[in-house]
């Protein structure tokens, strides 16, 4: 019933549906660009892709097609797993083979990366670099489009080690979803990345 | 960890568009306040699995 004040409604929306699932309002220019009615439903994979999307035609009520849709998201949740744990043995062997060079003491150059950790991690993760020579340098965290989530540091630093915590949140201090990011430090003209896995 | 996100986003479309975002195709990104205020993006839930359902109710 819309009467009364509009946020009136909407508490009594939650209260009568028991809602707890996110709730966003007047969204009908998306119907339109989705090109979706009410009473749609959409399955979108991690990688942003639409792997289901309730087909036109049909009844409003009568569209809720459960097996397709539990289909539709068990395998984009076996595919999301899978991704998670195949990042996460690369992460190892990457992890592995960075402490077999430290071993060997092997580090030229500017600054070499020491490691992040933990890796994979969930809330936070402790990146840790080495500097040859004081310089100005900025470590920041990419994620796999490229696209720039967080600005760690950027100025001057002193030689030696360093270690700096990301606590998986944007520069709008938003969480960032579950993936793989790119710690990424640059000093002049060399820039080293270092592979990150966020699973939530 | 198996996580799914349910977002409904509340619609009142009387007729249907030329359609878009078929399956196979990239979701286009949209924002919308949310009933508990703030503004929430589809983007905000890259990385994981997401489901949604476009209702009306009135």
């Amino acid at each position: 019933m819309w009467d009364g004040r509009d946020d009136q409604v909407r508490v009594r929306f939650k209260e009568n549906t028991a809602t707890t699932y996110t709730l966003l309002l007047e969204g009908s220019h998306v119907g339109q660009e989705y090109g979706l009615d009410r009473d749609y439903y959409v399955v979108i994979d991690h990688r942003g892709i639409v792997r289901y999307r309730t087909p036109d035609g049909g009844s409003l009520g009568s569209r809720f097609d459960e097996a397709s849709i539990r289909t539709a998201i068990e395998t984009a949740l076996d595919e999301l797993a899978l991704e998670a744990a195949e990042a996460a043995e690369a992460a190892e062997e990457e992890q592995g083979e960075i402490t077999a060079v430290l071993g060997e003491q092997v580090l030229p150059g500017t600054f070499a990366w020491i490691i992040n950790y933990p890796n994979p991690f969930n809330a936070s993760t402790a990146i840790h670099f080495n500097l040859a020579r004081a310089r100005s340098v900025s470590l920041d965290v990419y994620d796999v489009q490229g696209q720039l989530v967080r600005r760690l540091w950027m100025g001057d630093l002193a030689a030696g080690e360093h270690r700096m915590r990301w606590d998986g949140r944007d520069d709008t201090g938003y969480p960032v979803a579950t993936g793989i990011y790119l710690g990424r430090l640059e000093a002049g003209t060399e820039t080293q990345l270092q592979k990150m896995l966020l699973l939530r | 960890m198996r996580v799914l996100n349910v977002v409904l986003v509340s619609a009142f479309v009387s007729t249907l568009a030329s359609a878009q975002s078929r399956v196979g195709d990239e979701a286009a990104d949209f924002t919308l306040q949310s009933l508990e205020g703030g503004e929430v993006s589809l983007s905000n839930f890259r990385g994981q699995v997401v489901l949604l359902n476009f209702f009306g109710y009135g």
